[in-house]
């Protein structure tokens, strides 16, 4: 082909992205930061699907990939592996990806002062050590039955950090460089964030430029839709489907990502020390009226959702019962004085923390405070923005009670939640039987054993309450049927969107 | 007609292509300003016409009728004609429930071989091999395998017991056995058996009186007739559906069908139903109709069918693109426009796709009206804690 005409056709597909419609999603909050190290919320998790890879990525049938891999070798004992890279891998920045950003990643995950909330990622690695160029030496603490499964963790540009000592306020938060199918383009003054496709991606993507818009009114998000201003809502308020069903421009999607709410205690208070005082909470709180006003869904008495192998159908969901919870109060030593619980002349009054600027988790609040009130216990609302939620809740524990929900992908991993090391488990909760069985579940090769052993988690925590477990929702995902050949991930959600068509 | 050329020519600009595109628009605006077809939706017409005719049926096991629209068949005690559907409906979602636990099993039997991890004294090759058999697949390596544990005619799950028809929905059936290494198995035959009792065979030939039809599928006696006499197969009732036809619903082979197809094909149903809700709205039924809701329980239950043919043939990508759309989200669970083998078949489905766990997501609404399922919901879990053993979850906040 004559080198003028070459030049015409790169030119016209720059153009065609160019010029593509752009694809725009909203999400409750835009992320604040942009680092898969301190990855927190299901927001980040998706934007970093689509700016970062893996060595291993899900198919559609939801087996694990080579990515950045070009070919692996495990050895026969399975406590170590070769991995060889592609030879054409490049940063968003045009360096060369090799094996030093992949042995920088697992060590900065690794390193205690970086305190990444992916650690737990990466803890089953004993060592990780550059070959040559593209190929990565890995050693394992134990036997690895499929070292591929657990080796889709994002990688990172070493080049661009000066050791695996990472703060989180690392400039690289708000100038990251991928090496997935779009590029960071710009924060926008109204929180949204534009991508490009990224001109070094080395696979084909159908999508033009996407746009992360921030819109916390979940009704207005789906407005937006029906009114062509957004292409995808990445989660649908129950009480909106009705309209988007039955509208022939939206399609909805499941995407379950085994979502429960809870209120969590502060377990290090010693009002809440008392498992009687958590029990009394739980009677005196009607879920199912705090439910309503949000949606329809399942009221949970566990850590898993209720299609869940490992939630326990033997356990019964708590019914509100003010009598007994009362009765709890007493035994515990609170009395109720001007029909206001106090104990030693103290009164029983809680902060619920939330995150401020989510709809549905004000309305919750707001039921509560009112449920609580009625029952002679003060609560205060105490909403917090992104930043200060991860600074109070997840490092300085800062909180009575905080209402939040947590994501699970397919495998239902509570550990890190309720193990006492768990790097999640910010209400402090400890107890030694659970941690003895969430580490025999995590080490089962047995799917019964690890199914029976996951249902008595349930059972134990289910009795001992270190939070008050709330509801699951039905998660669907809305699109515009101008977006084709969509397939969602039932998790990271855009892990194939580059299969997907802006018509 | 000056109007239709403005616009035609505002879109096309003088090329080779858009000429056809232009003479493609002069058509369908001519179709579309043509008078529409009045609906012929069989007892559906009938009941817009003369709401009054429901009355005298409906008096007549009240609350099985009501059990039969909830789409609850196993509830559903009626007179006679009406009852031999209601019990075939019971037993094609025993069908489909026992299609899903032989799919489940097969699975999960094989992904734990392969793993290696599987006792050597394990029943689990026994358990497969009996369902192979109840299923009639053919017993490959199950039998061979199956040496350590009792053999497969032998199977107790394979043992001859009471044919009694279930009335009501069964409870949750207690495990078949637990085997020499602690392993818990469910019977792979236990949902057939029932389905056999209730003798899964088409109902009588329907006669045309609203009795008879109210709530089938199928909308005339007619077109049942038909449909029996050119096969017999319960979905090949859909193709001498007039509407489902007309919309293009019942035209593709299902083995062939691609998913694209089975999306338009869904897009049709739903712009055919509306145009035929909105033609019975304004008539006396249209109010019953609408409280009923009957197109859109109608919709749901034609898809479903179609979405079972597709699966049958091997079919799930177009069988998904069938399924997804046809669950009304509006409403959780079985319900009037959500049939227990909707759910079922979504399940399969998924489950064809590689998704056990989201196949556990499509079950739940089902055990939860109709205990039996649990069996299959254990085999689906075994595979999906399987199928995540070697992986660290992920999870996050929201």
């Amino acid at each position: 082909v004559p080198r003028p005409l070459l030049v015409l056709f790169a030119a016209l597909g720059v153009a065609t992205w160019a010029t593509a419609r752009p694809l725009r999603y909203a999400e409750d909050r835009a992320p604040a930061i942009v680092n898969p190290l301190f990855a927190t919320s299901m927001s980040e998790a998706r934007l970093n699907e689509l700016m970062f890879e893996g060595l291993y990525v899900d198919d559609f049938d939801l087996r694990s990939v080579p990515r950045l891999v070009a070919s692996d070798a495990v050895s026969a004992d399975r406590l170590g592996m070769a991995i060889q890279l592609r030879q054409d891998l490049k940063w968003q920045d045009g360096a060369p990806l090799t094996a030093t950003d992949v042995v920088f990643t697992i060590r900065a995950m690794q390193e205690p002062q970086t305190a990444s909330s992916e650690a737990a990622q990466v803890s089953w690695i004993r060592n990780a050590q550059v070959i040559d160029p593209h190929t990565v030496a890995l050693t394992f603490v134990e036997p690895q039955a499929s070292p591929a499964d657990r080796l889709q963790f994002k990688i990172l540009p070493a080049h661009l950090f000066e050791s695996p000592v990472i703060d989180r306020a690392h400039p690289f938060r708000t100038q990251p460089i991928g090496s997935g199918p779009f590029k960071l383009s710009k924060f926008n003054a109204d929180n949204s964030i534009t991508l490009t496709p990224n001109p070094t991606y080395g696979r084909p993507n159908s999508l033009g430029e996407v746009q992360l818009r921030e819109v916390a009114d979940k009704s207005y998000q789906s407005k937006l839709l029906l009114y062509g201003s957004l292409e995808a809502l990445v989660r649908v308020l129950p009480r909106d489907l009705a309209t988007l069903q039955a509208d022939r421009s939206v399609d909805l999607y499941p995407y379950q990502t085994n979502s429960w709410w809870y209120l969590g205690f502060h377990l290090s208070d010693p009002r809440f020390a008392d498992v009687r005082v958590r029990e009394a909470l739980s009677l005196l709180i009607d879920r199912q009226a705090l439910l309503a006003p949000i949606g329809t869904g399942d009221l949970l008495s566990g850590p898993f959702v209720k299609s869940s192998p490992f939630y326990d159908h033997a356990v019964p969901n708590r019914a509100p019962d003010p009598a007994r919870g009362r009765a709890l109060l007493e035994a515990a030593g609170w009395r109720m004085v001007n029909d206001r619980w106090e104990k030693g002349g103290v009164p029983l009054e809680v902060r619920i923390t939330a995150l401020a600027r989510q709809e549905t988790a004000q309305d919750v609040v707001i039921n509560l405070q009112s449920q609580l009130r009625a029952h002679g216990i003060t609560a205060r609302q105490d909403f917090l923005t992104t930043p200060e939620w991860k600074q109070r809740v997840w490092t300085d524990r800062d909180f009575d009670i905080v209402l939040s929900q947590w994501s699970f992908d397919r495998n239902e991993d509570i550990h890190e939640q309720f193990h006492s090391a768990g790097d999640r488990n910010f209400t402090g909760f400890a107890d030694a039987e659970v941690d003895r069985l969430l580490d025999a579940a995590r080490d089962a090769t047995d799917p019964q054993q690890k199914r029976d052993t996951l249902r008595q988690v349930h059972a134990r925590v289910a009795a001992l309450t270190p939070m008050v477990f709330l509801w699951s929702l039905d998660n669907y995902a809305a699109m515009s049927t101008d977006v084709q050949g969509v397939t969602v991930h039932p998790f990271y959600f855009f892990t194939w969107a580059t299969s997907w068509r802006l018509d | 007609v000056t109007v239709r050329v403005t616009r035609v020519t505002r879109v096309t600009r003088a090329t080779g292509v858009t000429r056809v595109t232009r003479v493609t628009r002069v058509a369908l605006l001519a179709v579309a300003c043509a008078a529409p077809p009045r609906a012929d939706l069989g007892w559906i017409s009938q009941i817009a016409a003369d709401p009054g005719a429901l009355r005298p049926v409906l008096d007549v096991e009240r609350d099985g009728w009501i059990a039969w629209h909830d789409g609850r068949p196993w509830d559903a005690r009626l007179p006679a004609e009406a009852a031999a559907r209601a019990t075939w409906d019971h037993a094609l979602l025993l069908e489909d429930l026992s299609a899903l636990h032989h799919a489940g099993l097969e699975r999960l039997v094989a992904a734990w071989a392969a793993r290696g991890t599987l006792p050597a004294d394990t029943a689990a090759w026994g358990v497969l091999a009996a369902s192979r058999v109840c299923h009639g697949a053919p017993l490959g390596d199950a039998a061979a395998r199956a040496a350590a544990t009792p053999h497969p005619a032998d199977h107790p799950a394979l043992a001859a017991r009471p044919a009694e028809a279930p009335t009501g929905a069964p409870p949750a059936p207690a495990a078949l056995l637990t085997d020499a290494t602690s392993h818990v198995w469910q019977d792979p035959c236990a949902e057939l058996t029932l389905a056999q009792a209730l003798g899964a065979t088409p109902p009588p030939a329907t006669p045309d009186d609203l009795g008879a039809l109210l709530f089938a599928p199928w909308l005339t006696g007619a077109d049942w007739r038909a449909a029996m006499q050119l096969g017999g197969e319960p979905t090949a009732a859909l193709a001498s559906l007039p509407s489902a036809d007309a919309a293009g619903l019942t035209r593709s082979d299902p083995a062939t069908t691609a998913a694209d197809d089975a999306r338009a094909a869904v897009v049709a149903l739903g712009h055919h139903l509306d145009a035929a809700s909105v033609d019975l709205s304004a008539s006396p039924g249209g109010p019953i109709l609408a409280d009923l809701q009957i197109i859109a329980r109608q919709r749901q239950r034609w898809m479903t069918d179609r979405a079972r043919a597709l699966l049958r043939a091997g079919n799930t990508a177009a069988a998904l693109a069938t399924l997804e759309p046809a669950v009304d989200v509006t409403h959780r669970g079985v319900g009037p426009t959500n049939a227990a083998s909707t759910f079922v078949l979504l399940a399969h489905a998924r489950l064809a796709a590689g998704r056990a766990r989201e196949a556990l997501d499509a079950l739940q609404p089902v055990v939860a009206a109709y205990p039996a399922a649990a069996a299959v919901r254990e085999v689906l879990g075994d595979l999906s804690a399987l199928e995540g053993l070697d992986r660290l979850g992920d999870s996050k906040e929201l």
